[in-house]
């Protein structure tokens, strides 16, 4: 065993998350000067702002740096991070020469990506906060800070190849984000949001670290090449591992909101601030779902195939028909979303079960094409909510397309490319992951995926429907418009201009993303 | 029947019941004592299970900073009618307590004295490779010397990352449980103080 070295240039690979946790010191420093005084508390929000908005574009261009660096040097990853090796204790005490070494934290095609992914969510999510904040009157410039942080445990997230570093990053991504779905302490809500959250968030971490502490009974360590290896070399099946990896796979669940773990969703995004909402939408998602395709495929490929592709795709259909079954009738534009997310995690783990090396490419187009589609319509869904409800509702939006054709144009090619119309990246996406399930013989899964998009379809359509051809019924309230504040038009122009560009042209995004290969079998 | 066996089926046969005695009991702060004797059974099997520093982890963290907490937590929310007990039923029982406090200040003071712990501080640190195989071989499990070994090799990351997670709590803990009046805003009364007191609770404990 080797003294393990961390030279300058591998902490240098760290980049964006560095950036990210210095921009937060910054933040704390700021805030504190620009508080000083309480007649500047509007500026202690713009300050928070820009420099909230200044950092997550230099991560944005140090990722693409990474990016650069990685094509240029031709190599698949840039470095493994606080290395580890070893032979696992239970396997044989008698080896001495390691057989198997692996970072603790990895900065391959697929953890620069994610980055990439995770700095465009997060500077569009800080511009839906900025006017957000001043409809709402919400003076709450920590709030700044706090995104970052879970930003950074996102990024980590995509990187960590070790049970622990998993958990800890998982709780950087969630902690802020309990305390952000109470951002408005005069909101029940969101009040109700925050707590329920935080109950249940709590409780998925707990199935998580004690599968990984009876993991770590089997095996003898954390590690993912570990866990391969011990899979492949004991000749017993060790249930007590088994017994682990299902418990980490509940607790990931937990966050992911695979059914049957998604109680907590309906009422959280409903009562979480809206670019809270869409920060989860968009962020976690994609974070926990990066971290689940890293388990799947660096640790899972040598154990018994109907153990885990079973079980995933039993909870992937669950998902689907669950979620999509609840999305039919909600009337809430925020609720309705929420179940239709329950039912998009179902569909991105059709691509989990698959296992192929391919995989991860599927789903990350799959993700890219999720989080565009929600950060819009969460934006829209903030632009258009009246004063204090902070959602809309069914009924609020006929007629919409007359009084507001931009807005309801947008909100309709974004709720077109969810459902996974051609032409949008939603399409692309769906393709993508359900071909993956087909060449790894998962065809009833595919089946029952593919109709189960096809009920999705009747939801996504009655709010379109709404919106252009029903007309308002008498005495329903009318949506009052106001001007929509500039970051909103810029997010909502990004969103609707990429889901469309992307769904027409993906090749580039195809192109990119297969380079984020992971194992896989 | 070894010691320790008879030992630990002891301790687990009281864990099991002052778990029981927790979830039954109707008064919250005899739940908390309860608990207390939960932990410390819990903390004497890891013990018996030869894990040292686990059993030093459990006493200090569990019984004794988190039950603090909770019993502060407790008292804090408790009806004025349900402190009424809490009142001193012994005469002098306060000087009798502070008295006992600083006696065990000083059995402390000399117990660390007698264990000759500064002569343990002052012995080089156990060479890394020969450590590493004893660690491969499995001995000294539960030893403080190599928990500390691992944690600072191959476990370095998430112990750095924890210090993130705590900055992330403070700025949470700092944000739920600002004092609104102070800034001059008032509170609308619908925000039913349960509510939002149950969550700054909640957050403080995270």
């Amino acid at each position: 065993m080797s003294q393990p070295v961390i030279t300058l240039q591998q902490i240098s690979y760290l980049g964006p998350v560095l950036v990210i946790v210095l921009t937060v010191l910054v933040l704390l420093m700021t805030d504190v000067i620009c508080r000083l005084r309480p007649s500047r508390q509007g500026l202690s929000l713009l300050t928070g702002f820009g420099v909230a908005l200044g950092g997550s574009i230099v991560a944005l261009v140090y990722s693409i740096f990474l990016w650069h660096r990685l094509t240029v040097l031709k190599v698949g990853k840039l470095a493994e991070l606080f290395p580890v090796n070893g032979p696992p204790r239970s396997v044989s005490a008698m080896e001495t020469s390691p057989v198997w070494s692996s970072g603790t934290l990895v900065v391959d095609y697929f953890a620069v990506f994610v980055c990439l992914l995770v700095c465009g969510v997060l500077i569009l999510v800080c511009f839906n906060f900025k006017p957000y904040l001043r409809i709402n009157k919400l003076h709450r410039s920590e709030l700044f800070p706090l995104l970052l942080l879970s930003a950074s445990g996102m990024m980590l997230l995509s990187m960590s190849r070790d049970l622990l570093s998993t958990f800890i990053s998982i709780e950087i991504v969630s902690l802020p984000l309990y305390v952000l779905c109470g951002l408005n302490e005069r909101s029940r809500a969101n009040q109700e949001s925050s707590l329920k959250y935080f109950l249940l968030g709590a409780f998925g971490s707990g199935f998580f670290i004690y599968g990984a502490s009876l993991v770590y009974g089997a095996v003898g360590h954390m590690n993912y090449a570990a866990i391969a290896y011990f899979a492949k070399h004991s000749l017993e099946s060790s249930s007590i591992l088994m017994i682990g990896l299902a418990l980490v796979g509940a607790g990931l669940a937990f966050k992911l909101a695979l059914v049957p773990f998604h109680a907590w969703v309906p009422d959280v995004y409903q009562g979480a601030p809206t670019p809270v909402t869409a920060f989860m939408a968009a962020g976690v998602k994609l974070a926990v779902f990066a971290a689940a395709l890293r388990l799947v495929l660096e640790a899972f490929p040598l154990m018994d195939l109907s153990f885990w592709r079973g079980s995933i795709s039993l909870l992937a259909a669950l998902s689907m028909v669950v979620g999509n079954l609840l999305a039919l009738h909600q009337m809430s534009a925020k609720r309705l979303l929420a179940y239709s997310a329950i039912a998009h995690t179902g569909y991105i783990a059709v691509g989990l079960a698959s296992g192929l090396s391919t995989s991860a490419t599927s789903i990350l187009i799959y993700l890219v094409g999720y989080a565009l589609a929600g950060l819009g319509a969460f934006t829209l869904i903030s632009y258009l909510a009246p004063d204090g409800q902070d959602d809309i509702y069914l009924d609020e939006m006929h007629e919409l397309s007359k009084r507001a054709p931009v807005s309801a144009l947008a909100f309709a090619i974004l709720m077109l490319s969810m459902a996974g119309f051609p032409l949008t990246l939603g399409f692309v996406g769906k393709l993508m992951v359900f071909s993956d399930a087909w060449r790894a013989g998962l065809y009833g899964l595919v089946i029952f995926a593919v109709l189960n998009s096809v009920i999705s379809v009747y939801y996504y359509l009655r709010f379109i429907l709404a919106m252009y051809m029903q007309p308002k019924a008498p005495g329903a309230a009318e949506l009052v418009l106001k001007r929509m504040p500039g970051t909103y038009i810029l997010t909502g122009i990004i969103t609707v201009v990429l889901t469309l560009l992307l769904g027409v042209i993906p090749h580039m995004l195809i192109a990119w993303a297969q380079s984020c290969q992971l194992a896989g079998l | 029947m070894s010691i320790e066996l008879i030992g630990w089926w002891l301790m687990a046969a009281i864990a099991v019941v002052s778990a029981i005695g927790m979830l039954s009991a109707r008064n919250p702060v005899h739940s908390v004592l309860w608990l207390v004797v939960n932990f410390t059974s819990l903390a004497v099997i890891y013990l018996i299970h030869s894990a040292p520093v686990l059993f030093a982890i459990q006493l200090i963290v569990y019984a004794g900073a988190i039950m603090v907490l909770f019993l502060f937590v407790v008292m804090f929310f408790m009806s004025p009618q349900a402190r009424q007990w809490l009142r001193p039923a012994l005469k002098g029982q306060l000087v009798l307590g502070g008295i006992l406090v600083v006696a065990f200040l000083l059995l402390i003071i000399w117990g660390v004295g007698a264990s000759g712990m500064g002569i343990v501080f002052n012995t080089p640190l156990i060479e890394g490779a020969s450590l590493a195989t004893d660690l491969t071989a499995g001995a000294g499990m539960g030893d403080p010397r190599p928990l500390g070994w691992w944690l600072f090799s191959n476990h370095v990351l998430p112990f750095e990352l924890t210090s993130l997670l705590l900055l992330i709590a403070m700025i949470g803990a700092l944000m739920v449980a600002r004092d609104l009046k102070s800034e001059g805003r008032a509170i609308v009364p619908e925000t039913a103080p349960v509510v939002s007191d149950e969550d700054d609770e909640q957050e403080v404990l995270a």
